[in-house]
């Protein structure tokens, strides 16, 4: 119930729309209605009368016959023709009225849900980009992708689809239902009498079928992940000369996949041969009952001919309803999971003091006892760091993996915020400070470098998308990878792939390098930023960002001694804790992790 | 550079080929194909005659029957009902649909079969062939193309032979035998409802063909939406730490905008499309209500109550079946270019395969020869020119030289990954290409850049080059390449492509793959370049165990990884230019000691 709420907030926009095309669809129904009577009458009133010679003289039972026979000319012994063009006018005219009414409901139906649904989707993807890392790191992305994409897709087809049914089906069956009863109730009753055991049938099928088909959902997806894997390490698989075992192990997983879709095929063959027994004795119960009461004179011909259409309007839909109903479980799930997404609390883009907003950052950077954990039940990632970098400065941080390095730029960036003590940036603390304008002063060059599927030229320009090409080739030039680009045959035009296929990883770091080069930060971050770079490569990076990062206040994190030597200060980080700070040459006469890698690599010459 | 490119597949291929060849996979299953058909023709049968029997229920048994009562009832008696006569025509009703039922049965599961079956047969001979293509099939196609032809392409071709050619063999026979049963009751009612057949036809068609286009426009569009997810997804750190999340955010609106509009258009032609058909219909059984209410009045030549009743039905009815041709139509045509990716990959030919009459290889000792060696991988940029190199069998081999100079080449040359366009290549004086690739293979050990782990656990990983292995086995592997410590996590699961261990982990990993085999030959493409410092200087000892006494191919970008091998061979532009130990190429102050002084320069400085 609460998920329905969830799902008339995300379409109560739109609701006078979805009221009219509701009501349309309502009158499509009730119309159609109409078309049996037609008939009805064509042969009650007009072929007995003419038959009998006009001894027998029309007769109408209900309301809606005596309608029609009040539209049509008298019936008089000459107007023969007139009175049968004027019923199938008639007939026309309420099928044009039945089409027009339901393409109108439709398309108005389509285009509120498209607009319903495309909000949806923007506002999903906005969400998304303002929740804190905490929630990406959590979530993988093919598991928030598959809930944009499919989950939204399952509510766009409850919403086009599945209500439209629900409302035309119980429509269709208290209107033609109605149109019996009036009639002849006793006829009516038993016309529909199997009708609930044919619906609940279905409705347990297809909770049933909802099962068989989740476990052939599953073997798909263990199918796709053989083939996924597979395909990934096919060059493992030729150099071991394992194809066939390759072969064995997927023909294993698409038997299986097979055996459970062949359960899946039989379950349907089953319920439908039950389902048309059902149907087809609650049919011969109507065509005995109809030609009984036809019979002893209680209903005419003409009206049991239009029952016959009303039975079949009535009991063939049923089954369509039940899995309308079992379907609606699979879109409140949907709408469970993306309301879980949309109900993530968001990172605050607002600064504690917006006083600042106007000044430039001088980039000095202090943390005073910080201390560091996700959870509170959790072991502190940090503790009790402390240090200053002077505007101007280089800091580099040195450290074995998962000694905390990243974690102090995270909170540099304030991805997350400090468990305890402060972290101050031009002496306030950061929290005075806007994500995004602090974010904008800081320059942070990722360990595993993203690139975006555009041309080069737009992932180096991708926060300044106004920069000339001289720029960008500026910074493409620091960043060592001008020459490169320059000999690509479409040059910065290139497309790079999905996240970079076709640039080498060091490639792909220098571009990403060019790109926090050329939004010209304050503070210079750079993690493990040429690790993929060659040696040689990497020299003319740093004489190239010697220049750059003069006057600019820089955290240096690498493997490299070589990265790091020239740092003004270096800090040694063993699980969460700063042990040492000094610069090279200090560092490197202290027995410690520094000496060690300095021996380590000074051992490769 | 990218040579990724999907290949492009016209949506207007001819449409008979692809029919034929789809077919000869449910072919393949002649009784369940002829059991399929027939009960779907029984289906059809059994549909057409319900209206014929109705009519026999009412010219035979009602009409006559009030025809004979009317005396009584004008004398105010109600005759005895005969209620075996209304029992005999309600039998029959029942034998009707329990030959229905029975068949339903049957078409349902055997189409599931046939389609569950094709799937599986597709997806297998798919996979295999992909098992058999050569790396520059790889080169050219992502692994996520690949994919989505096992998984999704594979499934709607077979839903076209299935469920799809259900409608059509319904379809035909049903119009057939409907058309039949009229004429033989009144040609001229059958003649104006042919009328409305092909226009029914054109207009279905029509419509389907628009909806079709605008569904793959959206659908296109929908790849795009998924793609944008995946990107800002995957880059969502970049996007904050750039503060670009409302500049994304407004990107996607439009894209989300452009969706919706190809979306609702599609929905639209939806819309308009039953409305269309059913007010066509209904044009058709207005004329019939005009001329047959004419002929049942006409005393000679007229046709009966119950022939106009059928004739009013049928003329409702007879859309169904144009519309699932329509229907066919559309899907085979939406399939098309599904169908075409798939028999492309099947129909491709290995670049790389046994020559006929190739022997194994016996024990291989090692000896490597390249003789007059050229190689290209497009025509335009020749890598490797002439090459001619003999490495000794225990011999380790470095190879330094630039990115895209042809060290690479020259290890996928040995492994047989790929041809030499002319040369010889010789492996204990015996040319490679002569013999099969499977036994050269398997006496080869590689270690990639990137490892690559499959799900399972860690020894399963290990043993993957040798399922027979010990465990004892295993663990000296683990102890040779410095991993010791994985002795006590035999059973782990690594996770799905090994994600659960870090690259360091995996590496290590796969280095213990490779030596398990006991490979004559090894061959270690940048190895190390992927692992940090301490962990690579963890493993230095381990490579010089793997190599000893085994033919050693060796790319690295770390010259303490290297300057310990045999020979050192310099790759420039495709050609040898230096070669010699550590000692020599220093004495022969060339670009290996240009290379090595400029590295010891940054360290020691």
């Amino acid at each position: 119930m609460q998920n329905l709420y969830k799902l008339y907030q995300i379409l109560h926009k739109w609701r006078t729309p979805y009221l009219i095309a509701a009501l349309l669809l309502i009158l499509s129904t009730m119309v159609r209605m109409l078309e049996p009577k037609i008939l009805q009458v064509a042969i009650d009133g007009v072929i007995t009368y003419y038959q009998s010679d006009g001894t027998e003289q029309p007769t109408a039972n209900d309301g809606i016959a005596t309608w029609i026979y009040s539209i049509l000319p008298d019936i008089t012994s000459n107007n023969i023709a007139w009175v049968l063009i004027c019923l199938a006018l008639l007939y026309i005219v309420i099928a044009a009225i039945r089409g027009a009414s339901m393409f109108g409901s439709s398309a108005i139906n389509a285009n509120s849900t498209e607009k319903a649904i495309k909000r949806l989707r923007d506002n999903l993807f906005a969400h998304l980009q303002k929740l804190p890392l905490s929630f990406h790191s959590k979530n993988t992305t093919g598991e928030i992708i598959q809930r944009c994409t499919g989950d939204v897709d399952t509510v766009r087809g409850f919403i086009s689809s599945q209500i439209v049914d629900i409302v035309l089906l119980s429509t269709l069956f208290i209107s033609a239902f109605t149109m019996m009863a009036i009639v002849h109730l006793t006829y009516a009753l038993i016309a529909v009498c199997l009708i609930p055991f044919i619906a609940i049938t279905a409705f347990l099928f297809f909770r049933n079928e909802q099962k068989v088909w989740k476990a052939h959902e599953a073997e798909q997806d263990k199918l796709t992940s053989i083939t996924e894997e597979n395909l990934a390490g096919i060059r493992v698989v030729k150099a071991y000369a394992k194809e066939d075992f390759e072969i064995d192990k997927f023909d294993r997983q698409n038997k299986q996949t097979l055996e459970v879709g062949i359960q899946h095929v039989m379950l349907h063959a089953w319920f439908w041969t039950l389902s048309d027994i059902l149907v087809w004795v609650q049919f011969s119960l109507s065509v005995f009952a109809g030609g009984y009461f036809t019979l002893t004179q209680q209903i005419t011909v003409g009206e049991l001919i239009s029952f016959y259409t009303y039975a079949f309007v009535v009991t063939m839909p049923m089954r369509r309803l039940a899995q309308v109903i079992a379907k609606m479980g699979q879109a409140m799930v949907a709408v469970d999971r993306l309301s879980s997404i949309l109900d993530e609390k968001i990172e605050s883009y607002e600064g504690e003091g917006l006083d600042n907003m106007n000044t430039t950052l001088q980039g000095k950077i202090e943390f005073q006892h910080v201390s560091f954990r996700y959870k509170e039940d959790q072991e502190y990632i940090l503790k009790d760091i402390s240090f200053v970098v002077e505007p101007g400065e280089t800091m580099a941080m040195v450290g074995p993996t998962g000694s905390g390095k990243s974690t102090i730029i995270a909170l540099l960036s304030r991805f997350y915020d400090a468990t305890e003590g402060q972290i101050l940036i031009d002496d306030k603390p950061i929290e005075t400070y806007a994500r995004p304008y602090l974010r904008k002063y800081l320059g942070v060059v990722l360990q595993k470098a993203f690139l975006f599927s555009t041309t080069i030229k737009n992932n180096i320009a991708y926060t300044q998308q106004d920069a000339g090409e001289e720029a960008v080739i500026k910074a493409a030039t620091a960043a060592h990878i001008h020459q490169i680009i320059d000999i690509f045959p479409k040059g910065y035009d290139t497309i790079v792939g999905e996240k970079g296929v076709g640039l080498s990883g060091g490639q792909q770091q220098r571009v990403a390098l060019a790109r926090t080069l050329l939004e010209n930060p304050a503070i210079l971050v750079l993690d493990d930023t040429t690790s993929a770079v060659d040696t040689e490569t990497e020299e003319h990076i740093q004489l190239a960002l010697k220049a750059y990062m003069r006057d600019k206040t820089t955290i240096i994190i690498a493997h490299r001694i070589t990265a790091v030597k020239h740092a003004d200060k270096i800090i040694v980080l063993d699980k969460g804790e700063v042990v040492d700070i000094g610069t090279h040459d200090e560092l490197k006469e202290q027995a410690g992790f520094y000496q060690d890698i300095y021996e380590v690599q000074a051992a490769d010459v | 550079m990218s040579q990724l490119q999907e290949q492009q597949f016209k949506d207007q291929g001819s449409i008979l080929p692809f029919l034929r060849r789809t077919f000869s996979y449910a072919m393949r299953h002649p009784k369940w194909f002829g059991t399929f058909i027939g009960a779907v023709m029984i289906v059809a049968i059994t549909d057409a005659l319900y209206p014929l029997l109705w009519k026999y229920f009412i010219d035979s048994l009602i009409m006559p029957t009030i025809e004979a009562s009317k005396a009584s009832w004008a004398q105010g008696i109600q005759p005895a009902i005969d209620y075996t006569q209304i029992a005999y025509f309600v039998s029959l009703f029942l034998l009707n649909s329990s030959v229905q039922v029975i068949a339903v049965f049957f078409f349902i599961r055997y189409a599931g079969m046939i389609e569950e079956t094709v799937v599986y047969e597709l997806r297998k001979e798919m996979f295999a062939k992909l098992q058999q293509l050569s790396f520059s099939y790889y080169d050219k196609s992502a692994a996520g193309w690949l994919l989505s032809r096992i998984t999704s392409d594979s499934k709607k071709v077979t839903q076209l032979i299935s469920w799809g050619f259900l409608d059509v063999v319904w379809a035909v026979n049903m119009i057939f035998f409907c058309l039949a049963f009229m004429f033989y009751y009144s040609w001229k009612l059958t003649l104006i409802i042919m009328i409305s057949i092909p226009i029914l036809i054109v207009v279905a068609v029509k419509i389907r063909l628009l909806i079709l286009k605008y569904s793959r426009q959206a659908r296109k569009i929908n790849s795009e939406i998924t793609a944008s997810y995946s990107e800002h997804l995957n880059g969502v750190q970049v996007n904050k730490i750039t503060a670009q999340e409302e500049r994304v955010s407004d990107e996607f609106r439009g894209l989300s905008n452009n969706m919706r509009r190809a979306s609702f258009r599609a929905a639209f032609h939806t819309a308009l499309y039953m409305p269309l058909v059913i007010f066509i219909g209904s044009l058709a059984a207005g004329l019939i209500l005009y001329f047959g209410g004419n002929m049942a009045i006409a005393t000679t030549g007229g046709i009966t109550v119950g022939t106009l009743a059928a004739f009013f039905t049928y003329a409702t009815q007879i859309f169904w079946p144009i519309l699932d041709i329509a229907r066919f139509y559309a899907l085979a045509q939406g399939c098309l270019s599904a169908g075409e990716r798939i028999y492309s990959l099947i129909d491709e030919e290995p670049e790389i395969q046994n020559k006929e009459g190739a022997s194994d290889f016996k024990e291989i000792k090692g000896n490597i020869e390249f003789r007059a060696i050229n190689f290209h991988y497009v025509p335009e940029k020749p890598i490797l020119q002439n090459i001619n190199l003999q490495i000794q069998s225990g011999q380790s081999i470095a190879l330094v030289g630039e990115t895209g100079g042809g060290k690479s080449t020259i290890t996928n040359l040995i492994g047989r990954f790929y041809e030499a366009q002319s040369g010889q290549l010789l492996i204990d004086g015996e040319n490679i290409y002569d013999k099969t690739i499977h036994s050269l293979r398997s006496q080869l050990g590689v270690v990639l850049q990137t490892p690559h782990l499959f799900s399972g656990t860690v020894i399963d990983n290990i043993r993957y080059g040798n399922q027979q292995a010990s465990e004892e086995e295993v663990i000296t592997a683990l102890q040779m390449v410095g991993a010791g410590e994985f002795a006590e996590r035999l059973t782990e699961e690594v996770g799905e492509s090994g994600d659960k261990l870090s690259m360091g982990e995996k590496q290590l990993i796969s280095f213990a793959r490779a030596i398990l085999t006991n490979p004559r030959i090894i061959i270690m493409d940048e190895a190390t370049s992927s692992i940090d410092t301490l962990t690579e200087a963890r493993i230095q000892k381990g490579i010089q165990q793997i190599i000893a006494g085994r033919t050693a191919v060796i790319i690295a970008h770390r010259l303490s990884t290297i300057k310990h091998c045999d020979r050192i061979l310099v790759i420039r532009n495709g050609q040898i230019v230096e070669d010699g130990s550590h000692q020599d190429l220093l004495a022969e102050e060339g670009y290996y000691y240009r290379l090595y002084t400029g590295k010891k320069e940054v360290v020691i400085g």
